[in-house]
């Protein structure tokens, strides 16, 4: 079945289980939100889906494929964390140039860089320091290089709470156009309702390291 | 918060600090110059073929010593990277202890190290690097590594434990992050590569002025330093071998320019790898758990740096008798005898503990002053000024010990021969060459604090020696102790400048006894337990500075010495 599916997904730190048998199913193209306090859970889920967190047992599936041993670099998932984790020695160009594949031409290069950026609203800032960047641009350049990678699922990871409520609906706007566009499943962890519910399709609760679907 | 006349105060103290640090050299090159009757550069271009051997020996030896430290110290610094914090503590200092030995220590202590391990130890002895450095040549080249591998461990911690992880998490998940070597290039290498760089050229820096080491290992390696040690007496002096005096200046010139690059080269390294750590650090202190593989190699790097000198106390004890050897004390009561006429242990002791304070009182306060100034001219925006600023107080990592022991000595001989024999000459040499190590902690410290902090206690109403005393050195002073304790550390263990500056001033150090000891001519079973023993006290006293400085260390501030 195409999309994101994780099943029976179970996470202890130490003596404490974080994530209890939970269950998710994402479909191409759907966009779902998980609302819960802080501690609960959420960037666990979304670490253990991208790789970088190791569960204790269950199974992360993707389109069919099960990516529950394979390491991150190799699971084709996109994550956006909370801070944009930008590479202060490059500049813009440079920070999105590590998500293209390797093999193209310098002009394909280029070519790709503006139209992503073009996408995000950041038309011409191939040479801009990234030092130098807002919290929302610098979010929009690690979107743009995100969605270069093309990945098969993208996970967000609370990736605009630090901006203001103007600026913040505007990204989460964007963003869940790129994602429709591109028909690509996501999950977007916040504590923000209203941001949960202008962007998904689905909106769920975690609490007790499981999952509850809000209606 | 410095006022543009305190600018012109920093510019105008320059003058003088540039004729203490510059101008025993300039003396020693002036009297060369005149006795040798050619200018520097002649005599560089000029140099004989024992100069270019002895000049080429130095470049083999400090750049095979730079890369053993880099390729051995960088699995060690990701291996102790790995471990829990308070284990990362014990084994990182014990890591850096040989660092602060003594060089001489370090010398004895692989002399020891080659007596008790049989075979090995005889095959080191006659193994050569290179066929210039001749035999002992591999020994020479693993002590220099043994003393340096804590630059690389220092210089990486900071990146390796307290640059954010996401970084590394994040490029996993991007085409061009997976795999290990595209990590590494496009994460591991641009943060690590300034600190290397700098590690590097320090160790390069460091092997090509090293005297005790080469001295007592590899006989047969004519480096510079050596020859300026060794031949430097004898030149200057009028009408008397004119070319022994063109040789020393030559080789001088030769060896201050590839110390000039390398002091530019650690400097630049240094400055980036402090922006780079600015920007990538976070207060995240967990790593993941230590895999078998990296204690492993933590391990085997802590027995590594805690074996030659454990060797050395061994060494102190153990006397050669017909059949072999025994276990007693014979050396030690030798040592503290003073052996009819010599200098004793405790006399020694106290000259070298004597040097050491004075040497602190007078290198921290100008290494203080010096890094203010760099700080201030870079906050202000004249980043030339800071540069020549920097320079200047680097400059005695340009030159040898040697060089500054018979710079001050010809100075002193010219301008004031009174004071030959003063004791404060000593302390003045010793002051003039750690210098660039104070600076080298305070700056990277003084970066590190925010300009707003003491902008705001003004807008509290405070003075400036309030802001001082309640702000800036308050948060400092931690860095002022390590820069203290390593000042302290480097003065204990000085060897090149005292052994010639010795002569003049009579004052035996615990550094140049040792020499003493181990030079001593004929069979004595009792010379080298007794060598081990001034070696032991000099290498425990090192340690205990250095194990009591250690807790003030803060590695969040871009690491370094």
């Amino acid at each position: 079945m195409p999309g994101l599916h994780v099943q029976g997904l179970r996470v202890d730190f130490g003596e404490r289980t974080v994530l209890d048998g939970l269950d998710l199913s994402v479909a191409s193209g759907e966009r779902v939100a998980i609302l819960g306090p802080s501690g609960c859970g959420k960037s666990t889920l979304l670490r253990t889906i991208a790789g970088l967190q190791a569960p204790a047992s269950g199974l992360v599936m993707l389109d069919d494929d099960d990516v529950t041993d394979r390491p991150a670099e190799h699971r084709g998932i996109g994550l956006l964390f909370q801070r944009p984790v930008l590479y202060p020695h490059r500049d813009v160009a440079g920070n999105l140039a590590l998500g293209l594949p390797r093999g193209l031409t310098r002009d394909e290069r280029k070519q790709r860089m503006a139209s992503a950026l073009l996408e995000v609203g950041l038309e011409g800032f191939e040479a801009r320091d990234v030092t130098t960047l807002s919290g929302g641009e610098g979010q929009r350049v690690a979107l743009a290089r995100a969605l270069l990678a093309k990945p098969r699922a993208l996970l967000l990871d609370e990736p605009f709470s630090a901006l203001d409520g103007t600026l913040r609906r505007r990204l989460v706007e964007t963003t869940a156009a790129v994602l429709q566009e591109r028909g690509l499943p996501a999950v977007h962890v916040t504590h923000d309702p209203d941001e949960a519910e202008a962007f998904a399709d689905r909106v769920f609760h975690m609490e007790g390291g499981r999952l509850t679907q809000r209606l | 918060m410095r006022t543009p006349r305190r600018h012109w105060a920093d510019a105008a103290l320059m003058l003088p600090l540039a004729v203490v640090l510059l101008g025993p050299l300039l003396v020693a090159a002036n009297r060369l110059w005149a006795v040798g009757g050619v200018d520097p550069m002649t005599a560089a271009l000029g140099l004989s073929q024992a100069g270019w051997r002895s000049a080429w020996s130095s470049i083999q030896l400090a750049f095979l010593a730079s890369m053993g430290v880099v390729m051995l110290g960088t699995p060690v610094a990701f291996a102790l990277a790995k471990q829990p914090a308070r284990r990362r503590r014990w084994m990182t200092t014990a890591v850096a202890l040989p660092f602060v030995t003594p060089s001489i220590v370090a010398a004895v202590a692989f002399l020891a190290l080659m007596d008790v391990s049989g075979a090995i130890g005889s095959t080191l002895r006659s193994a050569s690097a290179t066929p210039l450095l001749g035999q002992g040549s591999i020994a020479l080249l693993i002590a220099m590594v043994w003393f340096n591998l804590s630059l690389v461990t220092r210089m990486l911690a900071p990146a390796l434990s307290r640059t954010d992880p996401a970084y590394l998490e994040q490029l996993r998940l991007l085409p061009q992050g997976n795999n290990a070597w595209l990590r590494f290039r496009a994460w591991w290498w641009p943060v690590l590569g300034p600190a290397l760089g700098a590690a590097a050229g320090l160790t390069f820096t460091f092997a090509f002025t090293s005297f005790a080491v080469v001295r007592w290992l590899a006989p047969e390696a004519t480096t510079i330093e050596l020859l300026l040690a060794e031949q430097g007496a004898g030149a200057g002096i009028p009408g008397y071998r004119t070319g022994l005096s063109r040789l020393v200046l030559g080789t001088a010139v030769v060896q201050g320019l590839a110390l000039l690059v390398a002091a530019v080269v650690v400097n630049a390294m240094q400055r980036r790898h402090g922006a780079r750590m600015l920007q990538t650090t976070t207060l995240h202190n967990e790593t993941d758990p230590a895999s078998r593989r990296s204690t492993a190699i933590a391990v085997s790097a802590v027995v590594f740096a805690l074996t030659p000198l454990l060797a050395v106390l061994a060494a102190s004890v153990r006397v050669r008798t017909p059949s072999g050897h025994r276990f007693g004390l014979d050396g030690w009561r030798r040592a503290l005898d003073g052996d009819a006429g010599g200098t004793g242990l405790v006399e020694a002791l106290a000259t070298s503990m004597g040097t050491a304070a004075w040497t602190v009182a007078i290198a921290v306060p100008v290494g203080w002053w010096c890094a203010s100034a760099v700080l201030a001219a870079e906050r202000a925006g004249h980043r030339r000024r800071a540069q020549a600023i920097d320079l200047l107080a680097m400059a005695p990592l340009v030159v040898s010990s040697a060089m500054v022991g018979l710079g001050s000595l010809l100075g002193l001989l010219r301008f004031a021969p009174d004071l030959i024999a003063s004791p404060v000459l000593l302390p003045l040499a010793h002051a003039t060459l750690v210098l660039p190590v104070v600076v080298r902690v305070l700056l990277p410290a003084m970066r590190a604090l925010p300009d707003d902090l003491e902008e705001q206690a003004a807008t509290l109403g405070l003075g400036p020696w309030r802001r001082w005393s309640l702000v800036r050195w308050p948060m400092l002073r931690p860095a002022a102790v390590v820069a203290a304790g390593l000042a302290l550390a480097f003065s204990l263990g000085e060897f090149g400048a005292s052994w010639i500056l010795v002569r003049s001033t009579g004052s035996t150090t615990l550094a140049v006894l040792v020499d003493a000891w181990l030079a001593r001519p004929g069979f004595d079973a009792t010379t080298r337990p007794a060598a081990m023993a001034v070696a032991s006290v000099l290498g425990l006293l090192a340690a205990g500075v250095m194990l009591g400085v250690e807790r003030w260390r803060d590695d969040r501030i871009g690491g370094g010495l």
